[in-house]
């Protein structure tokens, strides 16, 4: 038993030296820089007082925490049915779709903002489509809607690929054994597939949320300073004004928000299983 | 009331690619009886009941419930009863939900539904465990509380696909005739898939033995077991003897006697060879002889005053003639 348990130490033990080194390490250090313990700060809770008693910032955490609350239910809207009819696919349709779906993570983020610039643009693919119909044009590049769509293009496949893994699980009888009890489609769906497959939507919430949390890039390249994210404040702070102590304040509030939303989708979820 | 649950199949034909798996079946299975689709895994059994519950669409044929043609009749609207293989009880309801869902597909609910789920639950046996998740259960009250959520509705037809394959030989045996009394009691026909002839021995009225999507004989279990219709049914259902490579003439083990070699009765046929081995099988010994053409097996009556002959020696497996099985090849 001791052998054993020591066994296990050794095997998790890579894992365990990596995530203190290169994770918990540099946090701590940020918690430090944050109260005023790094290069010419001031120790105590200034940087927090002030993140907190300006309106400014208040509003980008609601922009941020907007952008990922839409886009996770742009991506849950056409990630669901998508996996839905994954799932029910086969052969060449199946690998065609699957293809189609995780093509995004194959191209290199910037490449990709980039593209969805193009399409965007003034004089950009959208606009030459809308011109073609004799719509009014629309100069949404720097926008909210832009910058989620490219995102939800980008998060797609972690939320399909969630819900498929979920739907992939079920034995087909059980849609079979409802339609039998007299459930027709949407009921079979209502009261089977879908109750069933909540937990690998949940997870795909979860998993988009999050990464659109931190996605920094995207905004960055797109908002072009008219639309401002956490991520992209830290990284200004940083880089233009040089203030550590605050940069590493906001990345710690910015970490607060992302465990609060966990901790209440986990508390839903909990809900859900009972 | 008239007695329902007729079930008239006729000309049933379901292609995958350029095989059939099921090749122009004709049955009609009467109120009340209990007929079993018997045969080897790819027959076309499944395929076939899955038809009739409209889980598949059949490419040829005519389905008739009480007379009424089930052509493009949606599986939820045929009113039939089906038990699965997997049971696919639904996880994430208890066993009264699950029971009670065909109640609530059907608009049933409240007290009615209430006493309804009692009632079945009470059938099965399985009266303590409404409030159970189907995870909490073993396989045999996952077994009973499929069966339960199939019955409430009070169908017609049930259909079963296999629904004891899952569980061990014991619990097999034991709800095998809880099935079978069950079925009785309630008079409802029942359409039982397996590939054990055993188990459609033990179940069922009539059995349907089928080969290559065709059914090769349909009679009850006795006319099945002694007068079988073609090589393949009397191959398939109990041991046999083969008298030639083709299997033209065949004769079963019970019907062999072993004699002393020379000695034969008048309308005999025989075979001279060596014993090569007795085994011993409890109430009976089967004794396997090496004969010109090929090995005979003889199971005779295990006495314990008449030892049985020593592997080695030279019998004669004997047959009356009449007993002889014989299909053109």
């Amino acid at each position: 038993m001791t052998s054993d348990r020591r066994r296990a130490g050794l095997l998790v033990a890579p894992a365990v030296l990596f995530l203190a080194g290169f994770f918990l390490g540099p946090l701590l250090l940020g918690v430090g820089v944050s109260l005023g313990h790094g290069p010419g700060g001031t120790p105590g809770f200034g940087q927090y007082t002030r993140l907190l008693g300006d309106s400014y910032y208040w509003e980008v955490a609601r922009n941020t925490l907007g952008l990922a609350a839409a886009v996770t239910a742009l991506t849950l809207a056409i990630g669901y049915p998508y996996a839905l009819i994954l799932t029910r696919a086969g052969g060449v349709a199946k690998t065609l779709l699957l293809l189609l779906v995780v093509a995004p993570l194959m191209v290199n983020v910037v490449v990709r903002t980039f593209g969805w610039m193009v399409v965007f643009g003034r004089a950009g693919l959208l606009n030459a489509l809308l011109r073609g119909l004799g719509l009014p044009e629309l100069d949404i590049l720097n926008s909210w809607t832009a910058i989620a769509i490219a995102l939800a293009h980008v998060l797609l496949p972690f939320m399909v690929l969630s819900i498929a893994a979920t739907l992939e699980g079920l034995d087909p009888a059980l849609g079979e054994a409802a339609a039998t009890l007299g459930a027709d489609p949407w009921r079979q769906f209502r009261h089977v597939l879908l109750p069933l497959s909540l937990h690998g939507a949940i997870t795909g919430c979860l998993l988009v949320f999050a990464l659109c949390m931190g996605s920094f890039v995207t905004p960055l390249v797109m908002g072009n300073n008219r639309t401002m994210v956490l991520a992209v404040l830290v990284y200004q702070q940083l880089t233009v004004t040089s203030d550590w102590a605050f940069a590493a304040t906001l990345g710690l509030v910015l970490l607060a928000l992302v465990l609060a939303v966990f901790w209440l989708q986990a508390r839903l979820a909990r809900r859900l299983a009972a | 009331m008239n007695p329902r649950g007729q079930l008239a199949i006729a000309g049933a034909v379901k292609r995958f690619g350029a095989t059939a798996a099921v090749d122009g079946v004709d049955l009609a299975v009467q109120p009340g009886e209990f007929v079993a689709l018997l045969g080897p895994s790819g027959c076309g059994k499944t395929t076939l009941l899955r038809g009739i519950a409209g889980l598949t669409a059949l490419d040829a044929g005519r389905i008739a419930l009480d007379g009424v043609d089930l052509a493009g009749v949606p599986p939820w609207r045929r009113g039939l009863g089906m038990v699965f293989q997997s049971y696919a009880l639904f996880p994430h309801m208890t066993v009264a939900e699950n029971v009670g869902f065909g109640l609530r597909m059907h608009g049933i609910g409240g007290a009615e539904a209430a006493a309804r789920i009692a009632r079945t639950l009470d059938l099965v046996r399985m009266e303590g465990f409404a409030q159970r998740r189907p995870a909490q259960l073993s396989g045999g009250q996952q077994q009973r509380v499929a069966l339960a959520r199939a019955l409430v509705t009070e169908p017609p037809v049930l259909l079963l696909d296999e629904p004891l394959s899952a569980l061990d030989a014991k619990l097999r045996h034991a709800m095998r005739q809880e099935l079978r009394e069950l079925q009785r009691r309630l008079g409802i026909t029942a359409l039982f898939v397996t590939h054990d002839q055993d188990e459609a021995m033990g179940l069922a009225d009539r059995i349907a033995v089928m080969n290559r999507g065709r059914i090769e004989q349909i009679a009850p279990p006795e006319t099945i077991y002694r007068r079988p219709a073609s090589a393949f049914v009397a191959e398939f259902v109990g041991r046999m003897n083969r008298l030639d490579a083709e299997g033209r003439g065949m004769v079963r083990p019970e019907l062999v006697t072993i004699r002393a070699a020379g000695e034969m009765l008048a309308g005999e046929d025989g075979r001279e060879g060596s014993v090569v081995d007795g085994v011993f099988i409890g109430d009976r010994i089967e004794i396997h002889v090496a004969c010109e053409g090929g090995r005979l097996v003889a199971l005779a009556q295990a006495q314990a005053d008449r030892p049985p002959p020593a592997i080695g020696s030279r019998v004669r497996a004997c047959w009356r003639q009449s007993d002889v099985l014989t299909y053109p090849g």
